[in-house]
């Protein structure tokens, strides 16, 4: 059911995915089985990477779908685009999956992972050929390369701030202002260049 | 130029998408963005800055059984929200004086044996009923609807069963009349379906995911006798799985309110009364399931 295609951020892309959602809204199951090939394997790779366990991913999005196929009669465009809709859905799923579990051992296991996920990362965090969203590399590569890293970490694996503050071995009160910091500094250059 | 509190609550909305906010500050911010336009606001332009960074995250195939789950999953959600179907018959709320009728769902097989959907449902249901709300008489019922598929024969093999009844059921032309009932912990936790047919006297219970039974320890399942109000056991609740169980006597007479689970030492309460404390309860509700008027995939 689902195939391993990029879902494209283009217009045309868009719009089928908004006429999906409002077919699902009105309980169109093929409609669902559409959207779910369209997009089940972006939103699972999202959960997989916070999450890391299969299982608990595979939760995750079925929570996702369900929300998805309740929320679509709500939605419009003044929640975002359609794509970036539904992987928020499946990022705060995951989030709060990820935050319910034993903090202990899950910053222990990244900790294990460190090596894998920096050598997977240019000098500031983002792999290489990003596609879409060069203004968000431009702009994460303006700002220091710990707080580049601090959000990057947040947002696609989930970090904590406590985790960060072990990760990057700061005290907790640098790295929650770095990232607030470097959050407000890419608003300006992102909203700036858009 | 922007106020020190504009950037504040921006500064939250940012760390909420990317998921820093603590775990009570997260939950507070959730609970105003559901009221608050501009905060909501604010939320979709931190998703939209920061969607590019998901673009760079690998896509993964789920599981073929995941995904079968997740269409499961969804189909049923829809039954629970669904608007009245292609026949006149609308679903009622229940209460514990008058029935609900429902109609049969359609059966909907998707090439695999009626036994192995069963099995991805139990996952399903434990996940959906994990973060429901309140739970109503109208969504019990539609539970019932969907244990009554037709074709559902042998359970898998429970060791823990002291008694498993095939329970062959065709479909049927004419009205049923069940009970059901979902027992919750006291958190609310939905843990088991319970479903009497009170024309043949069976049982059926099906565990919804509930923790593993403590080490030494068995559920047992009570229901308050009609006629005399003392507690009479119906069995031993499963670990995992699902079994159908037929209980003698299981009449119309039966008055009960509710069903009660205590917790007893292995093999059950030495006794005829609980002698654990009671971990799992929840009332009874009446169902009439008509039979479909079509049988068909579209809704």
């Amino acid at each position: 059911m689902s195939k391993l295609t990029e879902p494209s951020a283009s217009d045309d892309a868009d719009d089928s995915l908004v006429v999906l959602l409002d077919r699902c809204a009105h309980q169109d199951i093929r409609a669902f089985d559409e959207l779910y090939a369209c997009v089940s394997s972006k939103l699972y790779g999202v959960a997989l990477r916070l999450l890391r366990e299969p299982s608990l991913a595979e939760d995750a999005l079925q929570e996702t779908f369900i929300k998805i196929w309740k929320k679509a009669s709500g939605y419009d465009r003044r929640a975002g685009a359609p794509l970036a809709w539904m992987t928020s859905i499946a990022r705060y799923q995951s989030l709060d999956m990820l935050r319910g579990k034993d903090r202990r051992q899950q910053a222990q296991s990244r900790l294990d992972d460190e090596t894998r996920v920096m050598t997977q990362e240019s000098s500031h965090g983002l792999e290489d050929g990003l596609a879409d969203g060069e203004l968000l590399q431009r702009c994460l590569g303006e700002l220091e390369e710990l707080q580049a890293r601090c959000i990057l970490l947040a947002y696609r694996d989930g970090y904590s701030h406590d985790e960060l503050s072990e990760r990057m071995n700061r005290p907790l009160g640098t790295v929650k202002s770095w990232i607030r910091r470097g959050l407000l500094s890419l608003r300006e250059c992102v909203d700036a260049l858009a | 130029m922007r106020s020190p509190d504009a950037d504040w609550w921006d500064a939250q909305a940012a760390e909420y998408v990317i998921g820093t906010l603590a775990n009570d500050e997260r939950r507070l911010f959730e609970r105003m963005l559901l009221n608050d336009a501009d905060l909501r606001a604010l939320v979709v332009g931190w998703e939209r800055r920061l969607q590019p960074i998901a673009d760079t995250i690998p896509l993964a195939t789920p599981s073929e059984s995941a995904t079968l789950r997740i269409r499961h999953a969804v189909l049923d959600a829809g039954i629970a929200g669904a608007r009245a179907s292609t026949s006149s018959r609308k679903v009622a709320k229940s209460s514990s004086a008058t029935p609900t009728i429902l109609q049969r769902p359609p059966d909907r097989t998707l090439g695999v044996s009626a036994e192995h959907e069963m099995l991805v449902r139990l996952r399903r249901w434990r996940i959906a009923f994990a973060t429901s709300m309140a739970l109503t008489g109208a969504m019990a019922a539609a539970l019932a609807a969907v244990m009554l598929l037709p074709g559902l024969t042998q359970p898998p093999a429970n060791p823990d069963a002291t008694e498993v009844i095939v329970a062959d059921r065709p479909p049927t032309d004419t009205v049923e009349r069940v009970k059901v009932s979902l027992l919750s912990d006291a958190d609310g936790t939905p843990r088991y379906l319970v479903q009497i047919d009170e024309s043949d006297g069976s049982v059926r219970i099906v565990s919804l995911g509930a923790a593993p039974t403590p080490e030494g320890k068995s559920y047992e399942l009570w229901v308050a006798d009609g006629e005399s109000g003392a507690l009479r056991s119906v069995g031993l609740l499963p670990d995992e799985g699902w079994n159908a169980r037929r209980v003698e006597g299981f009449s119309d007479e039966v008055r009960s309110p509710a069903f009660a689970v205590s917790i007893e030492p292995a093999g059950g309460s030495p006794l005829d009364a609980p002698t654990g404390e009671v971990v799992f309860q929840g009332s009874i509700h009446p169902v009439e399931i008509e039979p479909a008027a079509s049988v068909t995939d579209d809704r």
